[in-house]
């Protein structure tokens, strides 16, 4: 099937999603309020809180929340066939993403745009803070891992890379130098930038750098494992920089980027009309994972990511400056999201190779796909490159320096996070000199996905794809469940339905619980003891996040409508939990009410 | 008033407003993560209160006045808004192309498509003069 008609198929089906569910979501279920006095007016202050354009504020919230991770997922889980991967990115995206990434917006802007973490502690109770912390942290240390061999992999099997990576860096320091120091306008040197980087494709091609010799000589087993090292050195002296001296200039570079490989993508498969030649259902070798948990974990983001949760709450809803546009910056941010993912997806099925004999050769069995699942979507990006006339071992290179050039910022940005989890942790456990020191933070911040990047076993897949990846996509997905549990919560004590809450809540708790079981019981047979501990204490967190789930539902269902409207922890109306132009939440009767007053009588 | 008629785009600076880099890893650790402890809360750099001074003494001197913040890295945004709004207000193509790009200039002051302050130090005081001098008060307050 020509890749340009499954496009144009999806990107419909999304479009459809945005007119009818999206809309359906917010007036029926979120009851979004054009009248709401929202915090970015009521507490307005220059600084975070400031009412901005919904146009403006969505290419804000995109460029946050779009990034490398959906693309590794979807191009390990065409193993399955194209067919249900695809399912999965619309169906998740359409009902799941769009809900939770609008919903979770809502319900932050409804609480003084207080951000989920915070949110879960008083929605739900106060252990859920702790707990939301503890998934973080695993999530953050599972990312770091996964993306150092993701990027070790890239340089591995594209050494022309290295030189443009490299010497990015510096690039991005002298930009971000002069803009800061001349009070220059940022687009030029930064599009000189990406010239730059561009011109060092040709070099590093011309001076590939290969360090398989200097691997072997320093006893390494596998090359990719000194990438990882240097990787972790590298991200732990750039999370210290200041965020002006690499990581914006760098942001910005990577933002051209972004709308360089999205474009090539796009007219590539346009001009040379690829097929996909990967079969829609893929007959899986026996004792392969099944579809049934493990495709839903595998695509995480790209299908539905609680990382947006945490953007769409922690800075996002602090500048929106209608209630209603949750559903345009949360909803279409999801959209994006899902592009990508079907950007990934065509690249790993039409434009990798031309045969089904070669494709099926790719993915022979679940270690060799996730194994190579990056450098399949590298090979089709570079294909749609060389449908436009850019050839193949430059277009190759194009594409990874592009893959590593996102994978390397979130490492980056992944580290600093992690330093915050592990400060607030250390606080909670009253380890009083980890809080304070923010090198051992870092440390700690670093050498954790460090061991896990260098677990050895796995063959020469390694574990990272086979096994980590699934349990980032798990911890992924927790997260995502327990903001729609507090989305949830919000919904029924608004004395409104949250059916469209509840079941991809539900649905997500059972696919995750359900892997979790499966890979523990697998871990514990083959004598597996690190990764079945790690299993182990994230299905714990699974569990408690389930507990507290159903319990804090059950608790609001009882309450019923006696549980004030848009209440935070304790469901008191507090000074917190009126309307910021002082009036009291209304009940649902009463928004009905009133929203009927506004339509008229003919405009039912 | 409608902001199609008079607009101002003040641009952060360039310490702030790092969107993030991926979907899962925001930028802004403080931010994202909830209750201030070691973290928090955050402490404004000072190019991002000056630019948050601006803000509020435009806000305070032109209520009506529609005031967009925007990220210097929000291209896509700022360059076609800006573009157009210079051309609205009768600039050659040229030069409302020099005056988008001059507009990613971080901490810079636009009025209807012209970059009337560079983010060098744009103290409230200047910035009210300058949007005063283009928008007459008896609309600003509109």
């Amino acid at each position: 099937m020509p890749a340009i008609v499954v496009a144009a198929v999806v990107l419909s089906l999304f479009a459809l999603g945005y007119v009818f569910y999206s809309r359906y979501i917010a007036e029926r279920v979120y009851g979004l309020d054009p009248a709401f006095v929202t915090p970015a007016h009521s507490l307005q202050d220059g600084l975070d809180f400031v009412p901005t354009n919904k146009h403006v504020l969505f290419g804000h919230h995109f460029t946050s929340v779009a990034g490398a991770a959906p693309i590794v997922g979807p191009a390990i889980a065409v193993f399955w066939g194209w067919g249900p991967a695809l399912a999965w990115i619309v169906l998740g995206t359409i009902f799941a993403a769009g809900v939770h990434d609008s919903g979770s917006i809502a319900v932050s802007v409804r609480h003084k745009a207080k951000n989920i973490g915070t949110l879960a502690g008083e929605v739900v109770t106060l252990r859920a803070r702790t707990l939301f912390l503890c998934i973080i942290f695993f999530l953050l240390t599972l990312v770091n891992a996964v993306f150092a061999v993701v990027i070790g992999n890239l340089f591995v099997a594209n050494p022309g890379a290295v030189i443009p990576i490299f010497v990015e860096i510096p690039i991005a320091i002298a930009i971000g130098q002069y803009i800061y120091r001349t009070r220059s306008p940022a687009l030029i040197p930064s599009i000189l930038g990406v010239v730059c980087l561009y011109l060092l494709i040709w070099v590093g091609n011309l001076y590939p750098i290969d360090i398989t010799p200097l691997a072997e000589n320093l006893g390494f087993d596998r090359p990719r494992d000194l990438w990882v090292i240097i990787m972790f050195v590298y991200t732990f002296i750039a999370s210290r920089l200041p965020v002006w001296l690499l990581l914006q200039p760098r942001d910005y570079i990577n933002s051209h980027q972004l709308f360089i490989a999205l474009g090539v993508i796009l007219l590539g498969i346009l001009v040379g009309m690829n097929t996909i030649v990967a079969p829609l259902v893929n007959e899986v070798p026996e004792g392969s994972p099944s579809i049934f948990p493990f495709l839903f974990i595998t695509i995480a983001c790209g299908a539905i990511s609680g990382f947006h949760s945490l953007v769409a709450s922690g800075t996002t809803s602090k500048q929106l400056d209608k209630e209603t546009d949750a559903r345009y910056v949360g909803y279409m941010g999801a959209l994006g999201e899902g592009s990508l993912a079907l950007g990934s997806v065509l690249a790993v099925t039409a434009g990798v190779v031309a045969t089904r004999a070669d494709w099926d050769a790719l993915y022979a069995d679940f270690a060799t796909a996730s194994g190579g699942a990056t450098g399949n979507f590298v090979a089709g990006v570079a294909q749609f490159a060389n449908n436009l006339g850019i050839p193949l071992d430059l277009a190759t290179i194009f594409a990874a320096v592009v893959v590593i050039s996102f994978a390397a910022t979130t490492m980056d940005t992944g580290v600093r996070l992690q330093r915050y989890v592990v400060q607030e942790i250390a606080e909670i456990a009253g380890m009083d000199v980890l809080r304070r020191n923010l090198t051992l933070a870092s440390l700690v911040a670093v050498v954790i996905p460090l061991i896990l990047a260098l677990l050895p076993g796995g063959g020469e897949a390694g574990y990272t794809f086979g096994v980590l990846w699934q349990l980032f996509g798990t911890t992924n997905q927790l997260t995502a469940g327990l903001a729609l549990t507090v989305i949830a919560l919000w919904v029924l004590r608004r004395g409104r339905n949250p059916l469209a809450v509840l079941i991809p809540l539900t649905f997500l708790l059972v696919m995750t619980s359900w892997a979790l079981i499966i890979n523990l019981v697998r871990f514990v047979e083959q004598g597996e003891w690190v990764l079945a501990t790690l299993d182990a204490v994230i299905f714990v967190l699974a569990m408690w996040l389930i507990v507290e789930a159903f319990s804090a539902i059950s608790h609001a269902r009882a309450e019923g409508a006696r549980a004030p409207v848009d209440a935070g922890a304790v469901g008191q109306l507090g000074e917190d939990d009126a309307d910021r132009d002082g009036r009291p939440p209304e009940t649902d009767a009463e928004a009905a009410a009133r929203r009927d007053t506004r339509r008229g009588p003919g405009r039912r | 008033m409608s902001g199609a008629v008079h607009r101002v785009v003040l641009v952060r600076g360039w310490d702030r407003g790092a969107g993030g880099a991926s979907c899962c890893t925001p930028a802004d650790g403080a931010a994202v993560l909830g209750p201030p402890h070691e973290h928090g809360p955050r402490l404004p750099t000072a190019e991002a209160q000056r630019s948050a001074d601006v803000y509020r003494a435009l806000r305070e001197r032109f209520p009506g006045l529609d005031v967009t913040v925007v990220d210097s890295g929000n291209w896509v945004w700022l360059g076609p808004a800006v573009y157009r709004d210079a051309r609205r207000s009768g600039r050659r193509r040229l030069a409302s192309l020099r005056e988008a790009a001059r507009a990613t200039t971080p901490g810079c002051l636009v009025v209807h498509g012209e970059v009337v302050l560079d983010g060098r130090s744009p103290m409230p005081s200047e910035a009210v003069a300058e949007v005063a001098r283009r928008i007459p008060v008896t609309t600003s307050n509109g």
